[in-house]
């Protein structure tokens, strides 16, 4: 009698009845699709014509043949090494600044957020009217002192940087507002105590907050990581217009690894079988660097 | 009990929710449909996507006045994700649209797709049309997958403000003995530079023109023309550059195209259709301050061609056939054509009629008499080249070089092509291609 009264209350049928929307959704939506790229890595197939099957040949050309995805990583990594760092540290700094300031907090915390929830194609036209040689407001202030206007965004040495620019200008927001959470949660006895110690502001921010927000740190070093190299929108809409469009910007020295992905898989000649062998390599990419920063910072840690 | 009806109720309404998401999106305005693409009452609805709303849109509008028992349901699809959404409609086996514009200059890789019919299965006569415009919607094995709704003859637009003022005369026909070579733009380039002013707005623009005015064809068999093709582009657009008579612009971007109203940039390439979208639409204000010569080498630029889904039902491939016909050989469609948007159709027997080919906004051109200079002077001798399967990457390196040069001005045209020739490499995927 017992177990009956048991196995009625606990029945699976209604733990499976609540799992199952999720678990059908993440499979026909998630676990699905991602298989189906890795079955598509090793075909010859164009999206629409016949599927060849070629085994390994795609990933054998990822890395014996195909100089673009090296300098697509290369620049991938070019421009998030320049942007990610800056913009983190920059966060830290005015979360820490913004953390003391009383009147006008929530107003400088919206401010600072909004850049984060703009529309890419919006940043993307801001950007130029920022950086564009001819009526650009940079150039404009370069010209006013006596200096020559640059070419940013059709420069091979600038473009990057500029991209590298958004990135800041619009990700700093959101750290920001992750390390005012973070700062938020550390004891006030703790700065009281360094105070009465005899810390200035300096060491208390060296020696107090940064280290106790390495688990922020460290989650938005992940999440930026993973974040750069799925970097895409900024140099697409910067170097996209119907008359002058050309793959990777000037020199393509913007062609990240999704906008090469995107390139050999929804281009005009369009290689889907290859494009998922670069989606895989990408995926692996991505866990590996993920997991080296998760190791690297944690062992600091210990 | 009541308990269990009220969770009854809530698992209900979230798997309702969930499902919400997966339904159709119909309008509920739109009758019921049937599988023939003809509605309950008659109506045949033609699906659409494109980019060209100045036109395509009109059209419909002015068909469906016409012609009641046809609906279009036209969706907007920009110029640059036309191709990718085709693509990705085919891969996933979603519906394709009924009627599908193509760009000419992507025209080979429509025609690799096998998705269109051929409109000689619908009764179109290929000898009524301009012979040009057949063959290139013509795929190898002899279909015509398309009917190209302009001709798109190109010439050299200038403000006659600045002419004037730089070379003394804003007369079309004096100038176009003074700038009859691609030497007389360098060597009179020098009257403009010494008064502060360039010839033209963006290197892009110049490598654009030169490169569709080009005799060399971009592919030949499995062969690619690129050193052939670049160097004579590049080699003019360099000659340009170090002459100082070229701005550095990117072409087709808002600020580029604000360069039409200023007092700085005197000549602009400009293909028919240019007229409305880029010269009349940028310069609202300079009625009657433009003029138009024919450039070194007549060429032709642009153009769209439409073609019909195999897809389709066979009641909607007769009826987009017949809007197709009504377009481009109609007297009614093709006057809809050439007043709403400027296009001057491809069917013989109008293009070479001069009352039809008069162009309504002959006023902002100063009264001259463009309309004879395009679709009689320059259509009768433009060049014509055919397209290759990766046009597309050719013109992606054409843009980037053309913006390395302006950029580095001590750029070679060896480096150039260098340059140039390592990222077609990249972009150019078939093994069975050579770049030559």
């Amino acid at each position: 009698m017992k177990t009956k009264k048991y196995g009625n209350k606990y029945s699976l049928f209604w733990p499976i009845f609540f799992i199952a929307p999720f678990c059908i959704f993440f499979f026909v939506f998630n676990l699905f699709p991602i298989l189906y790229s890795v079955y598509m890595s090793f075909l010859d197939w164009n999206g629409f014509g016949e599927k060849k099957f070629i085994a390994f040949d795609n990933y054998v050309n990822i890395f014996t043949k195909d100089t673009t995805f090296w300098s697509s990583l290369l620049n991938t990594i070019r421009i998030g090494v320049i942007g990610f760092p800056i913009s983190i540290a920059l966060g830290l700094v005015f979360a820490a600044l913004l953390s003391r300031v009383v009147r006008g907090r929530r107003f400088l915390q919206t401010s600072n957020f909004l850049p984060y929830i703009t529309t890419p194609v919006a940043i993307g036209m801001m950007f130029t009217f920022i950086f564009e040689q001819h009526v650009g407001f940079l150039n404009k202030i370069i010209v006013f002192f006596g200096g020559d206007a640059v070419n940013f965004i059709g420069s091979k040495f600038w473009a990057p940087i500029v991209i590298a620019f958004m990135i800041i200008w619009k990700d700093t927001g959101y750290f920001i507002v992750m390390y005012l959470a973070g700062i938020t949660s550390i004891s006030e006895d703790v700065y009281e105590a360094a105070e009465i110690d005899g810390a200035n502001k300096i060491q208390i921010f060296f020696n107090i907050t940064v280290p106790l927000l390495k688990h922020v740190t460290i989650f938005l070093v992940i999440t930026s990581l993973i974040y750069a190299f799925q970097l895409f929108d900024e140099p697409n809409l910067l170097f996209t217009n119907q008359s002058s469009s050309s793959v990777g910007g000037p020199g393509q020295s913007c062609l990240t690894m999704v906008w090469n992905f995107y390139n050999q898989a929804f281009g005009p000649n369009p290689r889907i079988g290859y494009a998922s062998a670069l989606s895989c390599v990408l995926f692996v990419i991505i866990v590996i660097v993920s997991l080296l920063g998760l190791r690297i910072m944690n062992k600091e840690e210990d | 009990m009541k308990k269990k009806i009220v969770s009854a109720l809530l698992i209900a309404t979230m798997m309702t929710t969930m499902f919400v998401g997966c339904g159709s999106n119909g309008d509920s305005k739109e009758t019921a449909q049937s599988a023939s693409g003809e509605t309950d009452d008659g109506v045949v609805t033609l699906t659409y996507w494109g980019w060209d709303s100045n036109y395509a849109w009109p059209m419909f509008e002015k068909y469906e006045e016409t012609h009641p028992n046809v609906h279009f349901e036209a969706t907007a699809v920009e110029w640059g994700d036309m191709l990718t959404k085709t693509q990705q409609a085919l891969a996933s086996g979603s519906e394709l649209p009924t009627i599908i514009p193509m760009d000419v200059a992507l025209i080979e890789n429509w025609k690799d797709m096998d998705i269109l019919e051929d409109l000689t299965d619908y009764g179109l006569d290929t000898s009524e049309y301009i012979d040009s415009a057949i063959e290139k919607a013509t795929t190898d094995d002899g279909r015509v997958v398309g009917l190209l709704t302009c001709v798109c003859p190109s010439g050299i637009a200038y403000k006659r403000d600045l002419a004037k003022e730089v070379f003394g005369t804003d007369d079309p026909d004096e100038l176009q003995t003074m700038f009859s070579s691609y030497d007389d733009y360098i060597d009179k380039g020098a009257d403009a530079v010494a008064d502060g002013k360039y010839m033209f707005h963006s290197g892009q623009a110049v490598a654009e023109w030169l490169y569709f005015a080009s005799d060399v064809a971009t592919q030949n068999g499995d062969t690619l023309n690129y050193t052939d093709k670049m160097t004579d582009v590049f080699s003019k657009v360099i000659a340009m550059r170090d002459a100082g008579i070229l701005d550095t612009y990117q072409n087709g971007t808002a600020e580029g195209n604000a360069t039409y109203a200023d007092d700085i940039h005197i000549f602009y390439p400009c293909p028919d259709w240019a007229i409305t979208y880029y010269i009349e639409a940028n310069d609202p204000d300079g009625s009657g301050n433009w003029g138009l010569i024919k450039a070194p080498v007549s060429y032709s630029h642009g153009g769209t061609a439409l073609g019909i889904s195999s897809s389709a039902t066979e009641e909607q491939k007769q009826a987009a056939y017949d809007f197709i016909h009504w377009a481009v050989a109609e007297q009614e469609g093709a006057e809809a054509g050439r007043d709403l948007a400027g296009f001057i159709t491809t069917y013989k027997t109008l293009t070479t009629d001069a009352n039809f080919t008069k162009r309504a906004d002959e006023e902002f051109f100063a009264n001259q008499d463009i309309s004879t200079l395009l679709y009689t002077e320059i259509a009768n001798e433009m060049n014509v080249v055919d397209s290759s399967p990766w046009e597309n990457s050719m013109i992606s390196v054409r843009n980037d070089l053309a913006q390395q040069l302006m950029d580095d001005k001590e750029m070679t045209l060896e480096e150039a092509l260098d340059i140039g020739r390592e990222e077609l490499e990249q972009l150019v995927t078939d093994d069975n291609i050579t770049i030559k």
